[in-house]
């Protein structure tokens, strides 16, 4: 027994020695041993050699020991399929959430902006259906009850979730399997509705016709990337990566991208909206993102389309709206972009700009903080 | 700083390693030291200069005891420190609790302080009070400082025991007992090894099944059978996890030349509630059969008397587990169900009579008291409990329950082998040799996985914040 014991005393020795000059050799290399002082567990984490293999190696364990739950910051569970669903069961003060949302709403009011709140779904909250999953998530019960509060207090409402529902669409349909976001045809889906929304409810003519299913290519990647969710649990524990599907128009296109408060523009068509140079790089797996691919969802971005009728609207947003955002701008003249996490102060911004419309565009209540509009 | 962390891992462990195999044995103690510090340093800076205050108190009582020639001297120094050392850690551990009771029972509104928890606390300071009483009974002071601030603030069991008494190690703090030897290595990097894998791959996964129970809004929502399952996930959760920690920190010990007392002895093979805590966290209650029990008159003196001693040691093993009342509880009827038994053992009354029932019955009160230990206050304990039994229950079985119960069965069923002696039967059944390569192979794998785990930054919870 002593021979094994010895034998392994000494790979271990070895092991985590050798692991531990490789460390610091690296930090050192890149100059970065200071963070390793600051911030050693991430820094570790960072320089650790042989990560790949690593990320896998935990894949096949944790595949092992518990196949459809992972407990990890996001508890995870996947079906057979490999579909991967992040639950948690959030703390949020739903009341605190109403009140701010209505004091915003007033501030639009008062600066002659008209006001709706989108309310995208999320795959912990589309539909009751965590009890197949054997989870007690509670971000439907919130969401429902969020969304009957700014009802009772008048205030515009759009529900893509319900909507994606009464079309039929299922989870599957509309989450990539890796990934907590939505796929880019739910993008341009939801630009149609809110387009439609806006059209009927508020009286306004965007340009519906430029959002036809059939003037857009669809062009698909299949298993090109794995996801946030999937990052947390490896590419061997999800079993497969995500298919991406790139949506372009078919129809000419010009917009002129800026950066509000700079003078420096960019002109072009719809392809700078979309950056395919991550498409393929498998090294990148752990890092890169399809779904960040459209761009222009930048907070305080500029986005002017020559060819749409005039609006100009604030879209306040989160992760989601990246793939929403381009297709809406070839309905309206003018989007601007805010993002809470990235900015303070948006009733200032708001009553010293001439907005049409402000519209607040959440998915679900991961922070408080992005209810924190001043 | 825990042991399942890369910072642990791959660099406090190997500089310390090196560094203690490279200085001179003179000065072994020193740099150990040096490393203990900077492990508290790392995972609790705010509150290093407590446990240096707590050292500096133990050594000047030390000395004083020592150098005392009267008996009553003896006894003062002891107790000024010992009674110090308990109110600095009731002041921490249950300021709070106690303020939130007052307020309760007296209609007040006095604002509670807060307090943060010092990691620790309750293991360095019972290590200290140890040392305190070990000296007034006879055991020799140390005269070096260094001595004794290693024997209290050793890293290996400084966060989560073993509580290591000061006469169980006070001939390891001499540098003659500590001579490198491989064989020391050797063993306690295997015992380390295998406290990882228990701690990582097996409580920490259980802790995910359990935490979805124990941490759901309302327990009503689940079924009978999945509150069971909870219930069972936490039971092998909280085995593996501590006796785990206890394994790494028995390890580490052991390479670096200490022989620390074991902590754990497969508690649920045990065969009666007796049993269980003759096996079950063995230091903490070796601790206070040695420094409260006996002292209080143990079991020689009335049949009244006694009771009250199990009773006051079971209420304080119930406290000293976290400043909460479903802590109390759990300690106060494991008391009560200790005399049950050992009233039944005097009146040859069978209880419950047969080995397999015997264990049923022990396994049942644990799983239930641990129900109790687990819950997040009292109302909770019960409304669990309540739901366990069917009171309250949405159904018997539901999807949550197969769902769950399909992804853990393995899981469920290596952790119940690994609670029995299993290498024990195999070694009496199968050809050494042969089970010799593939544990070896197996834990070799095992730790692999289990540094995965840690690089994935998977669930890691503390249960020892608490204590």
């Amino acid at each position: 027994m002593f021979k094994c014991k010895g034998f392994f005393a000494i790979i271990f020795l070895v092991g985590i020695i050798s692991t531990s000059v490789g460390i610091v050799g690296t930090c050192c290399i890149n100059g970065k041993i200071g963070n390793l002082l600051r911030d050693t567990e991430a820094t570790v984490e960072d320089y650790y050699p042989g990560k790949s293999l690593i990320r896998e190696l935990y894949g096949v364990s944790s595949r092992l020991l518990s196949p459809h739950e992972l407990a990890s910051e996001n508890t995870v569970t996947i079906n057979d399929d490999g579909f991967l669903v992040p639950v948690d069961h959030i703390q949020f003060d739903v009341e605190a959430a109403e009140n701010k949302t209505l004091q915003l709403y007033n501030v639009c009011k008062q600066s002659g902006a008209q006001f709706l709140y989108v309310s995208y779904p999320s795959k912990a909250s589309y539909k009751d259906s965590f009890a197949e999953y054997g989870l007690d998530g509670n971000n439907y019960e919130m969401r429902t009850t969020f969304l009957r509060g700014l009802d009772e207090k008048k205030i515009p409402i759009l529900n893509i979730g319900e909507q994606l529902q009464k079309d039929g669409y299922s989870i599957k349909d509309i989450f990539y399997k890796t990934d907590h976001h939505w796929k880019t045809p739910m993008g341009l889906y939801a630009a149609n509705s809110i387009v439609n929304f806006l059209n009927k409810n508020f009286g306004y003519s965007l340009d519906q016709n430029a959002l036809q299913k059939d003037r857009f290519t669809y062009t698909t990647y299949p298993n090109l990337w794995l996801g946030e969710t999937g990052r947390s649990c490896s590419a061997t524990w999800t079993g497969s990566l995500d298919d991406f599907i790139e949506i372009r128009p078919t129809y000419e296109t010009e917009f002129v991208f800026g950066k509000y408060g700079e003078e420096t523009t960019k002109k072009g068509n719809f392809s700078l909206f979309i950056d395919d140079s991550g498409y393929g790089k498998t090294e990148d797996l752990y890092t890169y993102s399809a779904h960040y691919s459209y761009q222009g969802d930048e907070s305080l971005t500029t986005i002017h389309n020559e060819y749409a009728p005039q609006k100009k609207i604030l879209i306040i947003k989160d992760s989601f709206s990246a793939v929403v955002i381009p297709f809406l701008s070839l309905t309206a003249s003018d989007l601007i972009v805010w993002d809470m996490r990235d900015q303070s102060d948006v009733y200032t911004f708001i009553q010293d700009n001439d907005f049409d419309l402000v519209m607040l565009a959440y998915t679900d209540f991961w922070r408080q903080d992005m209810y924190d509009f001043s | 700083m825990v042991f399942s962390s890369l910072t642990f891992l791959f660099l406090f462990l190997p500089i310390t390693l090196i560094g203690y195999f490279l200085i001179k044995i003179e000065y072994a103690n020193v740099w150990l030291l040096m490393a203990s510090i900077a492990f508290y340093y790392i995972g609790d800076r705010q509150h290093l200069i407590l446990l240096l205050g707590v050292i500096g108190i133990t050594y000047i009582a030390g000395i004083a005891i020592s150098l005392s020639k009267r008996h009553q001297i003896k006894k003062v120094c002891m107790i000024v420190a010992v009674t110090g050392m308990l109110l600095l850690m009731c002041y921490y551990k249950y300021w709070d609790f106690m303020v939130e009771n007052l307020n309760l029972i007296f209609h007040k509104e006095v604002q509670a302080r807060n307090i943060v928890f010092p990691v620790g606390i309750s293991f360095f300071v019972f290590q200290a009070i140890s040392y305190v009483v070990d000296v007034y009974r006879g055991e020799r002071a140390l005269k070096n400082p260094i001595d004794l601030a290693l024997y209290i603030s050793f890293f290996p069991q400084l966060i989560a025991g073993p509580i290591v008494r000061f006469h169980d190690v006070a001939q390891y703090l001499s540098k003659r007992y500590r001579a490198i030897h491989f064989d020391n290595f050797e063993i306690g990097t295997w015992r380390f090894c295998v406290g990882l894998c228990k701690k990582v791959l097996l409580a920490n996964n259980l802790g995910g099944l359990a935490d979805i129970v124990f941490g759901a809004s309302n327990i009503s929502e689940f079924s009978v059978l999945y509150t069971w399952l909870g219930a069972i996930a936490y039971t092998l959760q909280i085995y593996f996890d501590f006796s785990g920690y206890s394994d790494m920190a028995i390890g580490l010990g052991k390479i670096f030349g200490f022989e620390f007392q074991e902590n754990f002895n497969y508690p649920y093979i045990a065969t009666s509630v007796q049993d269980f805590w003759r096996r079950w966290h063995m230091s903490l209650s070796q601790f206070f059969r040695d420094y409260v029990y006996i002292p209080l008159g143990g079991n020689r003196c009335s049949r009244i008397r006694w009771c009250m001693n199990i009773m006051s040691v079971w209420f304080l093993t119930g406290l000293w587990h976290g400043a909460s009342w479903n802590y109390i509880l759990w300690g106060t009827l494991y008391g009560i169900i200790l005399l049950i038994e050992r009233f039944a053992k005097d009146s040859h009354i069978p209880f419950p009579p047969g080995s397999l029932l015997c264990h049923l019955y022990t396994m049942f009160v644990v799983v239930i008291l641990w129900v109790v230990f687990r819950a997040q206050d009292l109302p909770q304990a019960i409304h669990y409990l309540k739901n366990m039994f069917g009171i309250g229950a949405v159904a018997f079985i539901d999807d949550g329950f197969l769902y769950q119960a399909r992804n853990f069965v393995v899981l469920i069923l290596v952790s119940v082998i690994f609670s029995v002696p299993v290498n024990r039967y195999l070694n009496n059944s199968v050809h050494t040799k042969i089970i010799n390569v593939f544990t070896t192979i197996g834990l070799a794998c095992c730790t692999i996985a289990a540094v995965s785990y840690v690089y994935m930054g998977s669930y890691n919870p503390f249960l020892y914040f608490m204590f």
